[in-house]
């Protein structure tokens, strides 16, 4: 057979080149329309928020609370990254296309790889163009000492922790929808540990019941944790990490071994 | 070329409840259309299913062109698979559907629109496919099958649906793929479906093996003669001490197995009986494949 498909890379024995895999997934995701909704959902309700609690703060001691304010409509915007992520996997269960999907790749861990590259680095430019958009409202709404510079290390982390929480928690969504394979357990149990879990347990109040909420993988990593039980941001970031990873992992170990 | 495309060796799958496949060993050959028959819950998407790595044996194994087919380096372009129809995203439209599949294994996009022409969807290729017959979705799925070029096709079910003028197409797409070189293994429960199409026939009933048979094999083993005579039962003992199994038809005709026309004629001229009557009579493929399955249907009217 002559392989056009290994000539890019030179490396035929590998099979089929991993691009490949990763500009099949691309042309998925943006070929169904619940990906444009949950886009313009997103884009919406941050931008909206953000410029709305931005333009109720005239005044700000420091530029990166400025900032936090500003973003404040990721608290609940990034619940449709749990959709997204849960959707990529899970639509394809419902469908029926994960039999032809892993026909066509019947490495499965690698498709899964490439789906997650996808929808994570969609959720990671979505959430970097509207971190900025929260960063541009809190400079042109919010008068802090010394302005609101982009520079900032204070700003640029809370910018960042945003983009490190969209890549987290629609990785931990991808893990969620491969190992339920439903659409509605899947979103179900992602909101509820993302979003629903933290704050309850918060409000159960105790010692045990706050621990348990600070190792739940809330929206935003922990910092300036709406209603939760506030963390350090680099606990929160090890927390959210862990639940992702682990998701993602058992997720794919699952689509190895079960049939489909 | 190899001779064993697909190897099937002990193949078995067992279901909590209930053994899908049991036991199963066969070998397909290339450069023909081999028919996979048997009733609705015999084991033959199943068995497809394990053959494409989706559904993992209980015991046995499985394997394509010498491997596991999840080892395949290039699974497109070595082999084809249809194993469902309604396997698509309905939000795709048929082109978005088989650019996702063509990219996944870097053919080139121009083999999308080749195929799209092959099976006549080049109207509704940009349209979604949710609006889609069952009979266009098959379209749609042997497209797919067939965007790599590959040399082995597994279609489960490829003509359920379609339309007396698709049947025939389908037909001669697989009689021509298979002329090629190309190994083909195409499944139905309906024998009909399958004359004038198959070369070959493997036959399943309940998961087990009944028949792994030429058509040409298959039809000469339920080939009969009729013969009619006026002295009947004197023709019908000297048959049977020729060893042949006679039957008495309701015309009053012999229906005779066992032996061939020629040698019916010789035991009557033998035995001095008058014969007014001497028939070659043609099994219906159909007739042969109810006599195999007929002890092994998992689902029939009235049945307890």
């Amino acid at each position: 057979m002559s392989g056009t498909g290994g000539s890019r890379t030179g490396r035929s024995r590998a099979g089929v080149p991993a691009w490949a895999v990763l500009r099949s997934e691309w042309t998925k995701l943006r070929s169904v329309r619940s990906t444009w909704w949950c886009t313009v959902v997103y884009l919406v309700v941050v931008v909206a928020f953000g410029w709305l609690a931005a333009a109720s703060t005239p005044a700000a001691v420091r530029a990166d609370l400025a900032v936090g304010v500003a973003m404040t409509g990721f608290g609940f915007g990034q619940l449709v990254l749990v959709v997204l992520g849960v959707l990529a996997v899970s639509a394809e269960f419902a469908t029926g296309s994960a039999l032809v999907s892993l026909t066509v790749v019947p490495r499965r861990t690698r498709l899964l790889a490439a789906k997650t590259v996808v929808v994570a680095g969609w959720a990671a430019l979505l959430t970097t163009v509207l971190a900025l958009s929260c960063w541009l409202a809190a400079r042109t709404l919010t008068a802090v000492p010394g302005g609101v510079p982009l520079g900032d290390p204070d700003v640029l982390r809370e910018l960042g922790l945003q983009v490190a929480s969209a890549v987290l928690v629609t990785v931990l969504a991808v893990g969620l929808g491969t190992v339920l394979r439903s659409t509605a357990g899947g979103v179900g149990l992602g909101v509820a540990l993302v979003f629903v879990l933290p704050p309850v347990l918060a409000l159960a109040g105790g010692e045990p019941a706050s621990r348990v909420s600070q190792g739940l993988p809330a929206l935003r990593v922990g910092e300036d944790a709406f209603l939760a039980v506030p963390t350090a941001w680099p606990v929160g970031l090890v927390v959210c990490g862990a639940w992702a990873l682990g998701a993602w992992a058992i997720g794919s170990v699952l689509l190895e071994r079960r049939d489909v | 070329m190899l001779a064993r495309v697909i190897e099937l060796d002990g193949l078995t799958k067992q279901y909590r409840d209930r053994v899908a496949v049991d036991g199963l060993t066969v070998h397909i050959r290339p450069g023909r259309v081999t028919g996979f028959l048997g009733p609705n819950g015999s084991g033959k998407t199943t068995t497809m299913r394990c053959v494409l790595g989706l559904t993992r044996p209980t015991a046995g194994s499985a394997t394509v062109l010498g491997v596991p087919y999840r080892q395949l380096d290039h699974p497109m372009r070595r082999v084809g698979a249809l194993v469902d129809p309604r396997a698509r995203h309905p939000g795709r439209t048929a082109y978005q559907h088989l650019a996702v599949l063509a990219q996944s294994n870097a053919l080139p996009m121009r083999r999308v629109d080749e195929v799209v022409e092959l099976v006549g969807l080049d109207s509704v290729a940009h349209e979604r496919v949710r609006g889609f017959s069952l009979g266009m979705g098959q379209r749609l799925g042997i497209a797919a099958a067939l965007l790599g070029d590959p040399e082995v096709l597994l279609l489960d079910e490829p003509v359920n649906g379609l339309d007396p003028e698709g049947i025939r197409w389908v037909r001669e797409l697989l009689r021509t793929l298979a002329a090629e070189g190309r190994t083909v293994l195409v499944s139905s429960h309906l024998m009909s479906e399958m004359e004038d199409t198959a070369d070959h026939l493997v036959v399943l009933g309940r998961g087990r093996l009944l028949a792994d048979v030429s058509i040409a094999d298959l039809l000469g083993a339920h080939a009969a003669v009729r013969v009619r005579s006026p002295e009947a039962p004197m023709l019908s003992a000297a048959l049977r001490d020729a060893g042949a199994h006679v039957t008495l038809e309701v015309d009053g005709a012999l229906r005779v197995e066992r032996l061939d026309a020629a040698r019916v004629g010789d035991v009557a001229f033998a035995a001095r009986v008058r014969v007014h009557e001497l028939t070659r009579v043609v099994a219906s493929l159909e007739a042969a494949y109810l006599e195999l399955t007929g002890e092994d249907v998992e689902y029939r009217a009235g049945a307890r």
